[in-house]
């Protein structure tokens, strides 16, 4: 579930969005973390995810389809995973490419004991988008850009949710 | 600037279109004004692999008022309804009104009412107006036939019930009785731009004067035009006085949930959703001879 | 001097446009109509970082595309000498492909040579760019502090430009601090655009001779072949530049972009034609802004409303690279113009410019070189002055005014004003707008709480660039040239180094030389914009072709009929001294019976010229001795909507006096279009940038033209003070309605909210502007 505010500066201008939102976990802490800090993981939680190359420890790019009406391709995304030294945070840089666009993002969650063997995540993200995309579709690019987001936070829950061969 | 290479096939009646739908699927797009379709290709947002050419097909260009129904073909343009000879009634007022705001003068000769509901733009007009006066769209795919209330039909910006394979061929608007007018109240920077906020009001009276039915909807307003419903039944039963009308205003005011951008920011725009109501109401009542 | 056109005569005469048929019947010839064998087309590779270093750029991709033939990037053109190009400015210079970083959004990064612009639009998207993000600067004020250095390719490490200034600093403040009243406000005008209908391009070609046949949107060819003469070292005989059908300028088509740089690099490597044509977007996000001035007024006065002192402190944004298209000595252009058609004792202007990641330019938009800034700031100013002192803006003004007998006005900030008449204007403004009656209208409203506003701009300017001792563009000086030759059945052709955008050249021209030689207008051909053919000339653009070009089409004619006068003495058998031009003929003095025309000279001068130079031509080169000084009284009448911040207006009336008319009808149709550009950008345009450098405003949704629809009814009238020392005593009026109108718009929107308490709002007034105003204004008064 993720909060909508104020989607934008004072004046309106709408591509600079930013979002947060909290996903229950039904599992531990530590298996949560395991998780969020494996690119490979990471990016198959991608929405519409296409491809995924994992590049190192932390880096990741993944192909996503993206589709809404008539504005249907592919966005490559660069991902890049900062773990925290506390174990309980970790932040992200992303930036993406496609229809002559680019947009950056960066994007954090903290991973918090819930105190009954499951977790909280609690995610933020910040994105700037620039060119055509943010420039003619701006006024979907909030809307869809939440979407995602959501839907990527939400994949998270539901990798780690399913009953898995291998957790370790 | 330049579109992406695509392929070009004319179809010259409904089944050829849908086969060929049907043949590319997702990479198909059908093209009959092309109004918004060719600025998102231009941009390289849009990237169709075939354009399906629908212009061609004379069973697509009907305006047909009989059975209670106004049934509006694919391929008529908003210009065939701004200036077909029956708008004058104020029965269809609201749809006059829109007919007459849509874009620009331009734009509205090749522009099309059912292109215009299958884009589902969040600041479209005709999407609005539709939602106020309960239209329904006629859907065509391999199986058949099918009508879907237009409250179904707008699914999410810029998404709608047609699936791939389907194409909508008509859009229908029950025919309203002759105590009912409509208006359509529009802010825009100037002509031609999307709305800044815009509201749809279609009202009929008993013969008592009290609220028979209300459609009231919002564009500019949400991921898509917004039909508030909860305005609408303050009205319904009720005399339209002063309080009643100003009342549903602030429910649409409140339902409002549009983006800030150049156009305004939010407090602004939910402002203007209000007033445009109140305003729509109130000239939807003159239109009728009442007072409110 | 009378404004009614004499018999026989083509002055003031509103004939049509001779160029319009093949205008409206789509038969103009513009450089996207020109096609050459082997033409291969250039898309640009743009960057979508403000501020950025560039880490890599990977062509191999693009070259793959089917039909791409080059892919160049701004290491080639540094390895060809010809990475940057000097400004017109002088004092800068900027990259033709970004080299090392970029430095606003939509920067030129890297150029893609194909068969046919589709393909030259995927080889672009093709090009893969690496950029590493730095901190991004848009706002003038922060890159003041120098924090960020956004230049380091510059001798001194900072963002500030220049400082330029003029007047008496110190008299000005001592006047200032003695006031007895004083207002202070910082004005801003934004940026914007002039976004003419025609964007930007060129094709450019080295033919079999090896020559440069450079096909191109100038607003000034000669300029243009001595800059790419300079900067790539070919002679200036092998370049030929022609501008043919420009489908408007406005001051946008005067500065050299990267773009035709790299269609001549390519045409050069390549062996094959180049063109290049720039896209709605690359033309409003990276080609000559105009405007983006933060200008601090403060104004002294006495208690009744006298002028005592102006002082105006402008903060200047220039972008990424000083591109502003300014004479040599004048960074700020003509802003000393401030002062405007008041007499003020003691004034002082100063200017401060700063780079930001933004596009350059600044020099635009009928701007007549920085005057719209000065005229909106003071009249402006004088709203707020007259609120200040709760006085009648009319009487303020009036008060102010230089007076008819103290032309030629010498004013502080160094102009000399050469005629004009302010009350004379005012007057016929006020009796046309009923003044009277919409006073007590407003009074009446405002006991309703109805929000009407009348508003005025009485403002001077100053055009016709310019006099050799002051003016020069890259150190060329400022006059203008025209050739006249007769054919022998009394047709001709004149040849000047002006170039049309759509002024109409092609008509006042041909009137001018008709009026000098008693010959009929359809029948004198104009050419412009050819380099091989027509004379040196600094171009079209400040208003400045009637006042410069149009003293040497009247200079070149007055010889013609000097030469003329020898074959006419022949022909009446009478000496040379015995012969006078009267009524459009050649009589002799005393004799009027004894006449021939024009025309039969023409022809005598090719068959029967006895001893007298055959042939009847000559030419001339005119340096104008003074700028010349349009102005006017512009007043609007609005009504303001409280619950929508919408804002009509209900009349706008301009009076504007611009000395001799030469065509009435294409006079009228420079001032419409004028105050329809003064409404957009009071109203609608503006081109902003967020705070991370991306730019909102890169199509027509979002940088707004008005239609015909919502552009009010102009009215217009006419005062006429002659210019004393143009040859016809004409001023120019191409930028006058752009220069007033802005104010007149805004002082209206401030007069309907004054009873609200708003004294200032910034352009563009928007509805949801004045939404805010209003509520501001209304919760004020609740608390208190």
């Amino acid at each position: 579930m993720a909060r909508h505010p104020s989607g934008g500066s004072e004046d309106g201008t709408g591509v600079n969005l930013q979002y947060s939102g909290e996903e229950k976990i039904a599992v531990g802490p530590g298996v949560v973390w395991a998780f969020v800090t494996d690119p490979g993981k990471v990016g198959r939680c991608m929405p519409e995810v296409k491809e995924v190359a994992v590049q190192d420890q932390t880096h990741v790019d993944a192909v996503v389809q993206v589709a809404v009406g008539p504005v249907r391709g592919k966005f490559k995304l660069k991902v890049e995973l900062l773990p925290d030294a506390s174990g309980r945070r970790i932040d992200m840089k992303i930036s993406g490419g496609g229809f002559g666009s680019a947009v950056d993002m960066t994007a954090g969650a903290d991973v918090v004991d819930a105190g009954d063997g499951t977790t909280l995540l609690k995610w933020s993200g910040q994105a700037i988008a620039r060119g055509p995309v943010a420039a003619v579709g701006g006024r979907v690019l909030d809307a869809q850009a939440k979407k995602l987001i959501e839907q990527a936070f939400a994949n998270v829950r539901r990798e780690l949710s399913a009953p898995m061969v291998d957790q370790a | 600037m330049i579109p992406a290479a695509f392929e070009y096939v004319r179809a010259h009646s409904i089944d050829e279109a849908i086969a060929h739908l049907q043949q590319h699927g997702g990479d198909a797009r059908v093209l009959a004004g092309g109004q918004s379709l060719i600025p998102a290709m231009r941009f390289r947002l849009a990237r169709p692999a075939v354009l399906v050419d629908i212009n061609s097909v004379r069973d697509l260009s009907y305006l047909r008022a009989s059975d209670g129904v106004l049934e509006i073909g694919a391929t008529s343009r908003d210009s065939d309804v701004e200036r077909a000879g029956w708008i004058g009634d104020r029965r269809w007022s609201l749809i006059h009104d829109v007919s007459r705001v849509v874009a620009d003068p331009v734009v509205r000769q090749m522009g099309t009412v059912v292109g215009s509901l299958c884009h589902n733009d969040p600041s479209g007009d005709w999407t609005t107006a539709a939602l106020a006066s309960r239209a329904e769209v006629v859907v065509r795919g391999k199986a058949g036939a099918r009508t879907v209330p237009i409250d179904e039909f707008l699914v999410d910006s810029f998404t709608t019930a047609v699936g791939e394979g389907e194409m909508a061929v008509a859009a229908r608007f029950p025919k309203p009785d002759d105590r009912t007018a409509g208006s359509y109240q529009k802010i825009e920077r100037k002509v031609g731009d999307f709305a800044t906020a815009a509201a749809a009001v279609q009202i009929s009276l008993n013969a008592d004067g009290t609220v028979r039915a209300a459609g009231i909807a919002l564009s500019a307003a949400g991921p898509c035009a917004l039909r508030v419903d909860e305005a609408e039944r303050l009205l319904v039963g009720r005399e339209p006085r002063d309080e009643t009308i100003r009342a549903a205003a602030d429910a649409a005011s409140r339902r409002s949930a549009p983006q800030a951008d150049l156009r305004g920011g939010v407090d602004y725009k939910k402002h203007l959703a209000g007033v445009l109501v109140a305003r729509g109401l109130r000239q939807a009542l003159a239109r009728l001879g009442a007072r409110a | 001097m009378s404004t009614e056109p004499k018999p026989g005569g083509s002055l003031g005469v509103a004939m049509k446009r001779k160029e319009d048929p093949r205008f409206i019947q789509g038969k103009g010839r513009y450089v996207d109509d020109i096609s050459l064998p082997g033409m291969l087309h250039l898309a640009i590779v743009r960057s979508p970082y403000p501020h950025a270093g560039i880490t890599s750029i990977d062509i191999s991709e693009a070259m793959r595309v089917p039909g791409v033939r080059a892919v160049i990037t701004g290491k080639d053109l540094e390895a060809a000498g010809l990475g940057w190009l000097p400004t017109f400015h002088g004092f800068d210079k900027q990259m033709v492909l970004a080299i090392g970083k970029v430095l606003f959004q939509y920067q030129e990064v890297a150029a893609v040579f194909a068969e046919s612009r589709g393909a030259a639009a995927d080889g672009a998207e093709a090009v893969h760019v690496e950029y590493a993000p730095l901190p991004v600067v848009t706002d003038p004020f922060a890159a003041r502090t120098d924090q960020v250095i956004l230049r380091p390719d510059r001798e001194k490490k900072t963002n500030h430009i220049y400082h330029w200034e003029v007047g008496d600093k110190d008299a000005t403040a001592r006047a200032l601090r003695t006031s007895p009243r004083r207002i202070s406000q910082r004005i801003w005008f934004q940026r914007c655009h002039p976004a003419p209908l025609e964007p930007c391009g060129c094709v450019a070609q080295f033919d079999a001779m090896g020559r440069l046949q450079f096909y191109v949107t100038s607003q000034a060819p000669h300029v243009y072949r001595t800059a790419l003469a300079i900067v790539t070292g070919i002679a200036e005989d092998k370049i030929h530049v022609i501008s043919p059908d420009i489908g408007g300028g406005f001051g946008n088509k005067v500065p050299v972009y990267p773009g035709y740089v790299c269609a001549i690099v390519g045409a050069l490597k390549l062996g094959r034609p180049v063109k290049w044509i720039e896209s709605r977007t690359e033309n409003l996000t990276s080609t000559g802004f105009a405007r983006d001035y933060h200008m601090d007024v403060e104004i002294g006065a006495t208690d009744d409303g006298r002028m005592t002192a102006l002082h105006v402190a402008t903060t200047a944004d220039h972008g990424a690279f000083d591109a502003a298209a300014d004479p040599t000595k004048y960074p700020a252009g003509m802003f000393g113009i401030v002062t405007g058609s008041y007499d003020v004792p003691a004034a002082h202007a100063e200017v401060d410019a700063y780079f930001t990641n933004k596009a350059p330019g600044g020099i635009a938009y009928r701007c007549s070189f920085r005057v719209t800034e000065a005229s909106y700031a003071i009249e402006r100013a004088m709203d707020i002055l007259a609120d200040e002192l709760r006085m009648d803006p009319v009487e303020v003004r009036r008060k102010n005014f230089v007076r008819k007998d103290q032309f030629p006005y010498q004013s502080r900030l160094g102009f000399t004003y050469d005629s004009g008449d302010y009350q004379k204007a005012l007057d016929v403004a006020l009796e046309k707008i009923g003044y009277k009656e919409l006073l007590k209208e407003q009074t009446a409203k405002r006991l309703r709480g109805e929000l009407m506003g009348i508003g005025f701009s009485t403002f001077t300017e100053v055009v016709g660039a310019g006099p050799s001792k002051h003016f020069d563009i890259l150190g060329i000086k400022m006059f203008d040239s025209a050739e006249i030759r007769i054919h022998p059945t009394g047709a001709g052709i004149v040849r000047t180094g002006t170039k049309s955008q759509g002024q109409g050249h092609e008509t006042t021209w041909a009137q001018i030389v008709a009026e000098e030689l008693g010959l009929d207008p359809q029948n004198i051909m104009v050419e412009e914009g050819d380099t091989d053919t027509a004379p040196y000339g600094l171009g079209t653009y400040a208003s400045r072709s009637t006042p410069v070009a149009g003293g040497a089409i009247a200079m070149a004619a007055r010889r013609v009929r000097e030469k003329a006068k020898k074959v006419a003495a022949h022909l009446l058998e009478v000496g040379e001294a015995d012969v006078e031009w009267q009524d459009y003929k050649f009589q002799v003095k005393g004799v009027p019976a004894k006449s021939v025309t024009m025309k039969e000279v023409a022809f005598a001068a090719y068959t029967n010229m006895s001893q007298n130079e055959p042939g009847l031509e000559a030419s001339y080169y005119y340096d104008p001795p003074n700028m010349t000084f349009p102005s006017g009284c512009y007043v609007a009448v609005v009504d303001v909507d409280r619950e929508t911040g919408e804002v009509k207006v209900r009349r706008f009336l301009a009076v504007d006096d611009c000395g001799i008319i030469i065509n009435p009808l294409i006079v009228e149709g420079q001032i419409h279009g004028g105050l329809t550009e003064g409404f957009a950008i009071a109203f609608m345009q503006e081109i902003q940038y967020d705070s991370d450098g991306n730019n909102l405003n890169t199509n027509f949704t979002d940088y707004l033209l008005p239609t015909s629809l919502e552009t009010p009814h102009w009215e217009t009238a006419k005062v006429t003070t002659p210019s004393p020392h143009h040859p016809i005593g004409a001023k120019g009026v191409g930028e006058s309605p752009n220069v007033g109108s802005p104010a007149a718009f805004v002082n209206a929107v401030i007069d309907a909210l004054s009873p609200l308490g708003v004294r200032h709002l910034d352009m563009p007034i928007t509805r949801d502007k004045v939404w805010r105003a209003i509520r501001a204004a209304e919760a004020k008064t609740a608390l208190a």
